[in-house]
């Protein structure tokens, strides 16, 4: 079980069989992607900041986080996009620091870049995840 | 040296119906009183203010979890309020209204609403 969300998304993607098939937890990373990284590749961040809340016993924060998919053709960025929604999507489950989490879909979206000789598909998933942790001061 | 005095967290709040201490996000009690109104010849012209009959009515809003509802409809349950001001008092519970949130999933909160059944106690509460 991981302490960290960007851990657990890590453990989720490396456990779907269907998304570890298309694009191998190896090549998704936290933050920056190394150069030379073969195509299909992945990075997962936390684009925008959180909100919280507290109750007398537990503290309550909704983070967006973001998947970001790299590949040369767009049915296989659709393909990696569906199995990435069906991997994450409604997610409900602990956290090793004794917080428990739950993934909703917040948007998903993609682009056709131009890089040096080629075209390249970005596809964008983001997700809203909910976290309750007890309040250590409770 | 600054001679500001800081306001009091709610922070620390909490509530017990019963024995039970409630997981809650917020509590309130509006505490009113009746406040009818008279005009005579020695009042100038204004209607003037009674104090009459006090009443309040407040609410205790807590996340839903397994557990389900905490309070019921009906109830009449003997509530400690604490925060900065302390309020208990035994009080009905009169509605409690559930929202559940599908599009974004925030955590379900369920406002329990309540009316006094006995005049209510307040005392200071916790200074942090």
């Amino acid at each position: 079980m991981a302490a960290t969300v960007a851990g657990l998304l890590h453990e989720l993607w490396a456990a779907h069989t269907t998304l570890e098939g298309l694009l191998p937890a190896e090549r998704v990373f936290t933050g920056r992607v190394p150069i030379r990284t073969p195509m299909p590749y992945a990075s997962i961040t936390q684009p925008a900041g959180m909100a919280s809340g507290q109750s007398n016993l537990h503290r309550y924060g909704q983070e967006t986080w973001r998947v970001q998919v790299w590949c040369e053709r767009y049915a296989e960025g659709e393909a990696i996009q569906r199995a990435v929604e069906d991997c994450f999507l409604n997610y409900n489950g602990p956290l090793d620091t004794g917080g428990v989490l739950c993934i909703g879909h917040d948007s998903s979206f993609s682009l056709q870049e131009e890089e040096p000789g080629r075209t390249v598909w970005q596809f964008v998933i983001q997700f809203s995840i909910s976290i309750e942790r007890p309040r250590a001061d409770g | 040296m600054s001679d500001l005095v800081n306001a009091i967290s709610g922070k620390d709040g909490s509530a017990v119906a019963g024995e039970t201490t409630l997981e809650i996000t917020e509590w309130t009690y509006e505490p009113s009183i009746a406040a009818p109104k008279y005009a005579s010849n020695l009042t100038q012209g204004h209607k003037v203010a009674v104090a009459a009959v006090q009443d309040g009515s407040g609410t205790i809003t807590c996340p839903v979890t397994a557990s389900g509802l905490v309070l019921n409809l009906g109830e009449v349950v003997d509530l400690a309020l604490y925060g900065p001001i302390n309020v208990s008092l035994t009080a009905l519970i009169t509605s409690h209204p559930i929202t559940v949130d599908v599009n974004d999933g925030n955590p379900t909160m369920i406002a329990y609403s309540f009316e006094p059944r006995s005049k209510p106690v307040f005392s200071a509460g916790s200074s942090s």
